[in-house]
Parts: structure tokens; C-alpha cells; sequence
């Protein structure tokens, strides 16, 4: 066993070591070595008794309504609508793309005059479409009353 | 079946709620509740945060019921999302420290004071000064040092798993880890 100050694995082996994780063999080879090496002894201690007073921070008990807040946000969670689960990030995604389509549309129709014509006429159909498209997303968003079980 | 058994019981019960058992999800839940709780509020120390923090591990856990599958250790994946979401918690609290401007030092100075005491209360219902110091060396640690120290220390998760936990290799767990030791020895020496 090479010493733990000089080898560079050295730290590896004082911290499983200190944690009682070194296998047997190794752990005994390691005794064997700190009992004649004062530095690597020093070190041991000082890991040993970082480790007991790390040891001195105790769990914290859980709030006892931990769970129902749980139970109370998953079912908020499943009061959402399959589809609109599944697909938020894409409606997300489609609901900004969509929205730089409208801007889009409406900026020239502020700042020009329409022109008289067919062309005039293909613009607002798109505008409608567009209109359509969010308000059909807006039917998505609102949850329906949840029939579910709680879990 | 053979495949099923080998897998270890966390997994198991992973799998079940991935079929619906709501049952499954309750064990999980009474199983890892108190060690992910526990991890937030060594890492955040604000017992409030912490517990919404783990609220949201485990909500994150359900909503991936349906594409889970055992590729790595439950432990490992619970802990990984926890890691995240604390480290994104302490930024985040960071940020909005770092954006209180100097002109405010009224109200800073207000709610130092009201950190201040709350820390006082809780000093005094621990009752121990030792604690204390403990929370302030860790907590003062860089956060990837922190979340490796509170893994390795008080949840027992292995170099591999903290290093999927962190998302770095198990060399460079082991550094910092071998750093942090090496800091709360020097910093923590007057209590041994």
C-alpha cells in the first residue's frame, strides 16, 4: 500500500477507507501502512473525525401534509387534457409560431393601403385562418373538472 | 420474468406505476420522501424551499411514469433530478441576490435581519451552536462540492452515482470530493 499523501489515489482510499467502504483486504493492507506512517495516521484522524461530526447534522422530519400537497398537485397535473399534455410543447412552440404569423400579417395591412382585388382577399382568408387557429387554442388551455381518482 | 427479478425492487415498483399502480408510486414515495427532502434542505437549508423543491422531484417522477425505464439505478435518477433542481434553486436565489442593487441597502439590510432571526429561531429550537457550524461550512462550500459531500456522506450514493447525478465523470467526483473533505477538515478541525 503506497501512502496516501505522496499517492495520487490516495485520497480515493482515505475517503472509503473513513466511510467503511474499502474492501477488507485493501482496508487491512491500509492499517498496516498507517501504523507506521504518521502523516497518512494524522490524516485518518482528522478524516475520521470529520466524519463523526458531519454525522451530528440530523434529518429534518417531513412536513405531514408533504403527501396531499403531492397528490394535490398531481391530480392538478392529470386535470389537464390528454392531448393538451402530450402536445404542450409543440402547441407552445405552434401558439409563438403562430403568433409571429399574425404580427406578420397585420403589420403591412396597418401601414399600407390594401390593395383592391383578389390579392386583397387571399390576405384576409389568412388572417381569418390564423384567428381560428388561436382561438382554437385557446379551447385547449382551460382543464376540465377532474373525475379521476385520487391515487 | 427472469429479467424482472434481477432488476432491483425500486426499479420493480418504477415499472408497476409505469402500468398504473398507484399503490407502486405510494411505496416509492414513503420510501425516498424523507432521503430526497433531506438532500434538498442540506443543499438549499431553507426547510420551505426544500420540501417544494422535493415536491417537484417527485411530481417529475410521476409524469415520467410512462417512458421510464430502468437504464440506471432509481436512487440514481431520483438524485440526478434533485441535483438539478437544487442547483437551478441556489442560481436562481443567486441571481436575485446579486440583482438587489446597492441603492436598496435599506431593505437589504431588512432582510438580513429577517434571515438573520429566522436562523436564530431554528438555532434556538436545535439548541446546538456544533449544527450550526456544520450547515454554515457545507453551506458554504461551491455547489457541486456541496451536492457530492451530502451525496457521498449522508445518502451513501456511490462515486458512479453521483457522478451521473452531477453529469461528470467519476474522476472528477472523486476530486471534489477529495477538495471538499479537505476544506470542512480545516474548517471544522475546532470541533473534532
Amino acid at each position: 500500500m503506497n501512502c496516501i499523501v505522496k499517492d495520487k489515489a490516495g485520497g480515493e482510499v482515505l475517503m472509503d477507507y473513513c466511510a467503511g467502504a474499502l474492501d477488507p483486504a485493501r482496508a487491512a493492507e491500509f492499517e498496516g501502512h498507517i501504523r507506521e506512517c504518521a502523516e497518512c495516521r494524522e490524516l485518518v484522524d482528522a478524516q475520521r473525525s470529520l466524519w463523526q461530526t458531519l454525522g451530528e447534522w440530523k434529518p429534518i422530519e417531513v412536513s405531514r401534509d408533504f403527501d396531499a400537497r403531492l397528490y394535490a398537485r398531481i391530480a392538478q397535473a392529470d386535470a389537464e387534457p390528454w392531448f393538451y399534455r402530450m402536445w404542450k410543447p409543440v402547441l407552445s412552440i405552434a401558439a409563438v409560431a403562430t403568433a409571429a404569423a399574425v404580427m406578420f400579417a397585420v403589420r403591412p395591412a396597418v401601414r399600407v393601403e390594401p390593395p383592391a382585388g383578389p390579392a386583397a382577399q387571399v390576405e384576409q382568408i389568412n388572417i381569418q385562418e390564423v384567428q381560428q387557429a388561436l382561438d382554437d387554442l385557446d379551447l385547449l388551455s382551460p382543464a376540465s373538472p377532474n373525475t379521476r381518482k385520487p391515487l | 420474468m427472469e429479467a424482472m427479478a434481477a432488476l432491483e425492487r425500486d426499479a420493480q415498483l418504477m415499472l408497476r406505476v409505469r402500468e398504473g399502480d398507484e399503490i407502486s408510486f405510494a411505496l416509492l414515495l414513503e420510501r425516498h420522501r424523507g432521503p430526497v427532502v433531506n438532500f434538498l434542505h442540506r443543499m438549499v437549508q431553507n426547510r420551505a424551499v426544500s420540501e417544494e423543491l422535493a415536491q417537484e422531484v417527485f411530481l417529475r417522477v410521476y409524469r415520467s411514469r410512462q417512458t421510464y425505464e430502468p437504464t440506471a439505478k432509481f436512487t440514481t435518477w431520483l438524485f440526478r433530478i434533485a441535483t438539478h433542481l437544487a442547483l437551478n434553486s441556489i442560481r436562481d436565489r443567486k441571481k436575485e441576490r446579486s440583482q438587489e442593487s446597492l441603492s436598496d441597502e435599506l431593505l437589504d439590510g431588512v432582510e438580513r435581519q429577517v434571515a438573520d432571526q429566522q436562523v436564530s429561531v431554528e438555532q434556538a429550537m436545535v439548541g446546538d451552536v456544533k449544527v450550526q457550524e456544520i450547515r454554515q461550512a457545507i453551506g458554504t462550500l461551491p455547489e457541486k462540492q456541496r451536492a457530492a459531500v451530502l451525496m457521498h456522506k449522508y445518502d451513501g450514493l456511490d462515486y458512479g452515482q453521483i457522478a451521473c447525478s452531477l453529469g461528470c465523470s467519476e474522476s472528477a467526483v472523486k476530486s471534489l470530493l477529495f477538495r471538499a473533505y479537505e476544506t470542512l477538515r480545516a474548517r471544522l478541525a475546532h470541533l473534532a
